[in-house]
């Protein structure tokens, strides 16, 4: 770590406009993070157009104060109305919605806070120590290292595949195919374009991201009627936890951060896996196993602080590698790119003031989030009275807005609409669109750099495994493809072993 | 929904197929890849999952293994009908502009999302309208579709 450089990031991360909308994205983060079937990626998709036209650092953190706070703030609908608003608050559902039936609503919103705070600063610090050490590595890579590191990352379809690794495949795939229509970069011919001019310079990235993740989930909400969401109305008192509270569930906590913090750093896994993790690991370490479930402060504590201690883990391999380590860093890496940060290890070499401002200010955020986090316990209920049938329009609409500023075409925003039915329909029919991003975004990382590898080779393949680097993460590549279709078939084998002795 | 994932596999398969021909009239080179090998890979790889996903849902097809279709009653018109006034939204605005059609459209998909207090919807339509309006007009300098009757603003 540069000390210099981390003390000029904290300066910069404290400059009034930057604070100012860190403070801003923090709350849209948490109010976006309580709202369900709103994500932290979406989150990111819809301030992207504002992003635009900001400086460079604060664009990081805004973007990471939008992922920051949506994980707090999916702890909010998961305790007060039993459903999580964020995948990675899943858990929390658990004991914090008994705790709002025992009319605990407010302890458990405090609990959730804190224990998000302390796996925050957890993460905030190993980041900082972490990624600087790994670009510096990373600073060896050559063509061949860069196109097996992509296949790497493109490997990680089939972790991010959710229920079937086919299906993410057959959508990385699609991503990949989709990233080679227009000019292409070797020779210059035209790919796949029919003679659509728009099309000679590619699919943007911005209205692909927007339709398939966006307008996906707008189009997915239209197909019923929506009411409003059942909250058991109650005081929200006693919401900071006491000094004898936060001892009974120290141990949740640390399980919470060594979990989370690992998780997020392993490509592929994220928030939603940290925290089942988490929680099985705290009831197993605890002293008062039975309460789990039952409503204890324990089951809130150590979901909470793992899926924040991912958000740090999960921007290692983003930002120093340009790997994303799960679907929201995925739609960060587009985002990054969109705003013209290309994240890697020439990043920290090239612009080390910006990254460090990043890095000081993810631990100021936390110590902001925490502060809004507890200020919005008491607005939660009105969060949540939101009407889903007045914000899926504005979110529609911000769509728009948001491809529109691209290039101030609408031919953009009809791509972005075409390929938010393909989003829905791939929702529908279980393909998930995080792979179908890494194809597109990685997909020409590859093929540069194979190009570029074989032409200093003369054509020959053997490079990719005569370096060390490279043959790492063609290993790790196999690895993380052989992983998950070894958990698939394991867990079929067993469904079928209880089945027939039932 | 085995039958769906058959025909997805097969759909595959032609897209796959149509890329691989789309490829063959591409420039070769000698050293390092031509335009058209990288989208052959892709092609392949398509070719190969698409085969995979028809092979597994025609086993389950022929075990007459069934699974509902993710679609609640009457989701389809609805879903059309979104994307339909979408367009239409997209396609008025260079006539409209911006400020005079989205109060509309966010009024109308209001409703259509189950909005019942009409005066809410369109008072909130105006004011999100405004409030994109000028952000981006005057924070950002991002000139959104006009017509002549607002070149004032």
């Amino acid at each position: 770590m540069e000390f210099g450089y981390f003390l000029q990031g904290l300066i910069n991360s404290f400059a009034p406009y930057t604070f100012f909308m860190m403070v801003v994205s923090s709350i849209a983060g948490i109010v976006i993070g309580a709202l369900p079937g709103m994500t932290a990626s979406m989150g990111i998709i819809l301030i992207l157009p504002f992003l635009y036209y900001m400086p460079k650092d604060v664009a990081l953190l805004m973007m990471a104060g939008m992922f920051c706070g949506a994980m707090s703030g999916g702890a909010i609908s998961a305790i007060l109305i039993n459903t999580p608003g964020t995948p990675s608050a899943s858990a929390t559902v658990l004991d914090g919605y008994p705790l709002t039936q025992q009319g605990k609503a407010g302890k458990a919103l405090g609990m959730a806070m804190v224990a998000s705070f302390v796996g925050g600063i957890f993460s905030s610090f190993c980041l900082l120590l972490i990624a600087p050490e790994l670009a510096k590595f990373a600073l060896q890579f050559q063509a061949a290292d860069y196109f097996s590191l992509s296949i790497f990352g493109l490997s990680i379809m089939a972790s991010a595949s959710g229920t079937s690794i086919l299906k993410g495949l057959i959508s990385g795939w699609l991503g990949i195919l989709i990233s080679t229509v227009g000019i292409d970069g070797i020779v210059g011919v035209e790919r796949f374009t029919f003679g659509i001019a728009e099309l000679g310079s590619g699919f943007n990235l911005l209205p692909v991201l927007i339709g398939v993740f966006a307008v996906g989930q707008v189009l997915e909400d239209s197909e019923a009627k929506k009411g409003e969401y059942e909250i058991i109305r109650q005081e929200l008192t006693g919401v900071m936890p006491t000094w004898a509270e936060m001892r009974s569930v120290w141990v949740a906590l640390v399980v919470g951060c060594i979990i989370g913090i690992i998780i997020g750093i392993i490509p592929g896994a994220g928030g939603a896996i940290a925290c089942f993790l988490a929680y099985n690991e705290a009831r197993r370490w605890s002293k008062r196993k039975e309460q789990f479930g039952k409503g204890s402060l324990e089951g809130v504590a150590a979901p909470e602080c793992a899926n924040n201690a991912t958000t740090g883990g999960d921007m290692v391999p983003m930002l120093t590698l340009g790997v994303p380590g799960d679907v929201v860093t995925a739609v960060m890496l587009g985002a990054l790119m969109l705003i013209g940060i290309r994240p890697g290890p020439l990043l920290f070499a090239e612009q080390p003031v910006m990254v460090y401002t990043l890095l000081a200010g993810f631990i100021t955020m936390q110590i902001v989030i925490l502060g809004l986090g507890l200020l919005s316990i008491k607005a939660s209920i009105r969060i949540l009275s939101i009407p889903n049938n007045i914000l899926m329009p504005v979110v529609m609409v911000l769509c728009t807005v948001g491809v529109f500023t691209i290039g101030n075409q609408l031919y953009e925003v009809g791509v972005a609409i075409v390929f938010g039915v393909l989003g829905y329909f791939m929702k529908k029919f279980d393909y998930p669109g995080a792979p179908l991003i890494l194809g597109v975004i990685l997909g020409p990382m590859a093929e540069d750099n194979l190009n570029r590898a074989l032409l200093v080779s003369g054509n020959d393949w053997s490079i990719m495994v005569q370096r060390p680097i490279s043959l790492v993460f063609l290993i790790l590549a196999v690895i993380s493809v052989a992983v998950p279709l070894y958990t698939a078939y394991r867990d079929r084998q067993r469904g079928a072993a209880e089945k027939k002795n039932k | 929904m085995p039958r769906v994932d058959f025909f997805t596999g097969l759909a595959l398969m032609a897209l796959a197929i149509g890329v691989f021909i789309g490829t063959l009239d591409m420039a070769k080179v000698e050293r390092g890849i031509g335009p058209g090998d990288y989208p052959r890979v892709a092609a392949w790889g398509l070719l190969f999952l698409g085969a995979i996903l028809s092979v597994q849902s025609g086993i389950k097809l022929a075990r007459r293994e069934k699974q509902p279709l993710p679609f609640p009653p009457g989701a389809f018109p609805r879903v059309f009908a979104m994307v339909l006034m979408t367009f239409a939204y997209i396609y008025l605005m260079p006539y409209t502009g911006f400020v005079l059609i989205t109060p509309v459209y966010l009024f109308l998909t209001m409703v259509f999302f189950g909005l019942r207090r009409y005066l809410l919807g369109i008072v909130t339509g105006m004011a999100v309208t405004l409030v994109l309006f000028v952000t981006f007009r005057y924070a950002f300098q991002v000139l959104l579709p006009i017509m002549g009757l607002f070149d004032f603003i």
